[in-house]
């Protein structure tokens, strides 16, 4: 989970793992909180949306992440509760 | 897996170390003192602790100089906390420690002197330009340096929840494996940006406070540093704390002014339970957020009334220590931890005439008897809340 999330150096070159973790928490919050000791297929999803920059909602997740000022991360994850939204909005 | 505390450390206004603080609130003698601030004129008291100038950082450290990194220095140095840590970088290795703490202004004081002081062209003078001082994130900086581990290291700032949810996120860290142990606390010191700002706001009390009473009319800042070392129990053989539950959520209602309902109270603390699995009935004890403003004393009551019912002890503790912002949660946590291993629980400092309003009765005298688990809370500005769960070692357990 550790090398997953990016935590490869030392303190002061880490800015990816900084990047996973502050979506990780934000992912984390957003499900209630969840003991997550795992990476999963959602996240990986989630990740690869911030990655890309991909406005995406087919998944149900919307993702804005981005660094405020230098090494100064923030991440927002929103959970779209509709479970046919897909289809509505195709 | 079980996530327990190996070491911890508390200086706060009753002075430096552990001892200091069991003392005080054995005694109750409250370390509040009038409003004696260098450069501040409000009629308030406050929690400073003394003596803070006197703890100058060694040579190797001067760049990172500042009150607050003065008293992260202090702090640090009590109940051989620093060998604790020694200890667990020996056992595990540096990059596998990590650093997360919680401050609410972080050395914002020495931005202040700065600015007082700038040169007669208005530049700042060449001793203040400290980047990593001026900067939130300093007492990470700062705790990593000190202490020369190589984990990630980040520091949390939501107001007076900042120091409670460390403990989240440092659980968070060892169960993704992204570390084997964390140091976790919080440093907030006292400075003008704070004492003027919590005046303008007319949250400040000119006596000392009287949480939960009647006649309650406000807060004392404090400042406090405190350090709990987190770490799995397989790497801990001898720790018999641990971090039962903890509860995060945000009110989302308003910028200062906590839910009238204690929405987001109630599912911090519910979330806690949840979280260690425990019913409220199994907690012997809750340290309130408690700052005597009328507003969190009255809401934070009612929220309890929707939690417990009634059996729990619960009691604030700001009389002894005031309200240490960024620090509150962790010189908190650690009076419960401490309530759990010596079976003291304090009572409530300066509340003579508990409010009859409110929908819980407040824990006034100091008390003796087992505490298996307690609970702490934290509810900070914004509508961060978080409240922590800690079991003696009788329970242990936990997620």
């Amino acid at each position: 989970m550790a090398d997953y999330l990016g935590w490869q150096r030392g303190i002061d070159s880490a800015v990816d793992f900084y990047s996973r973790w502050t979506l990780w928490e934000a992912y984390v919050k957003c499900t209630g909180n969840s003991v997550l000791e795992q990476e999963n297929a959602e996240f990986r999803e989630l990740l690869e949306q911030a990655r890309t920059e991909a406005n995406s909602v087919q998944s149900g997740w919307r993702v804005f992440q981005g660094e405020a000022e230098n090494r100064v991360q923030f991440a927002a994850v929103i959970r779209i509760p509709f479970k046919d939204f897909v289809s509505c909005k195709s | 897996m079980q996530i327990v505390i190996d070491q911890y450390t508390a200086s706060c206004a009753t002075g430096l170390g552990l001892d200091a603080l069991s003392r005080a609130l054995a005694d109750r003698v409250s370390g509040l003192r009038r409003n004696d601030f260098e450069g501040c004129d409000i009629a308030s008291w406050i929690g400073r602790v003394a003596d803070v100038e006197k703890y100058e950082l060694p040579e190797s450290l001067h760049y990172l100089e500042s009150r607050n990194n003065r008293l992260a220095w202090a702090g640090l140095q009590q109940d051989r906390f620093l060998e604790s840590v020694e200890t667990m970088v020996e056992r595990v290795g540096a990059r596998r420690v990590g650093v997360v703490l919680g401050t609410s202004t972080s050395s914002i004081g020495q931005t202040e002197m700065a600015y007082r002081q700038l040169d007669p062209d208005g530049d700042m003078k060449p001793e203040f330009r400290q980047p990593q001082v001026h900067n939130l994130h300093s007492p990470g900086i700062f705790v990593s340096r000190v202490t020369g581990v190589r984990g990630p290291s980040l520091t949390i700032s939501t107001a007076c929840s900042s120091s409670a949810k460390v403990f989240a996120t440092a659980a968070r860290w060892i169960r993704a494996g992204v570390v084997d142990a964390v140091i976790a606390g919080g440093v907030d010191s006292l400075c003008l940006s704070v004492l003027y700002g919590f005046n303008s706001l007319e949250l400040v009390s000119e006596q000392p406070c009287r949480p939960f009473d009647v006649n309650r009319d406000g807060i004392n800042i404090g400042e406090a540093a405190g350090f709990a070392l987190l770490t799995r129990k397989d790497l801990a053989e001898e720790a018999t704390l641990s971090l039962l539950g903890y509860g995060e959520s945000c009110d989302a209602y308003h910028m200062s002014h906590p839910h009238p309902d204690g929405k987001g109270a109630v599912l911090a603390m519910q979330r806690a339970l949840h979280h260690a699995g425990i019913s409220a009935a199994q907690v012997d004890y809750v340290n309130l957020h408690g700052t005597a403003s009328q507003a969190n004393d009255q809401i934070e009551a009612r929220a309890m009334a929707q939690v417990f019912d009634g059996k729990t002890l619960a009691s604030s503790t700001k009389g002894w220590t005031g309200h240490c912002l960024g620090a509150a949660g962790i010189i908190e946590a650690i009076i419960a931890m401490e309530s759990t291993r010596t079976g003291q629980v304090p009572g409530t400092l300066n509340c003579t005439n508990p409010d009859t309003d409110f929908e819980y009765d407040i824990l006034l005298e100091n008390h003796r008897g087992p505490v298996d688990i307690a609970m702490t809370n934290s509810f900070g500005f914004g509508g961060n809340n978080c409240s922590l769960l800690f079991a003696g070692a009788r329970e242990g357990g936990g997620q």
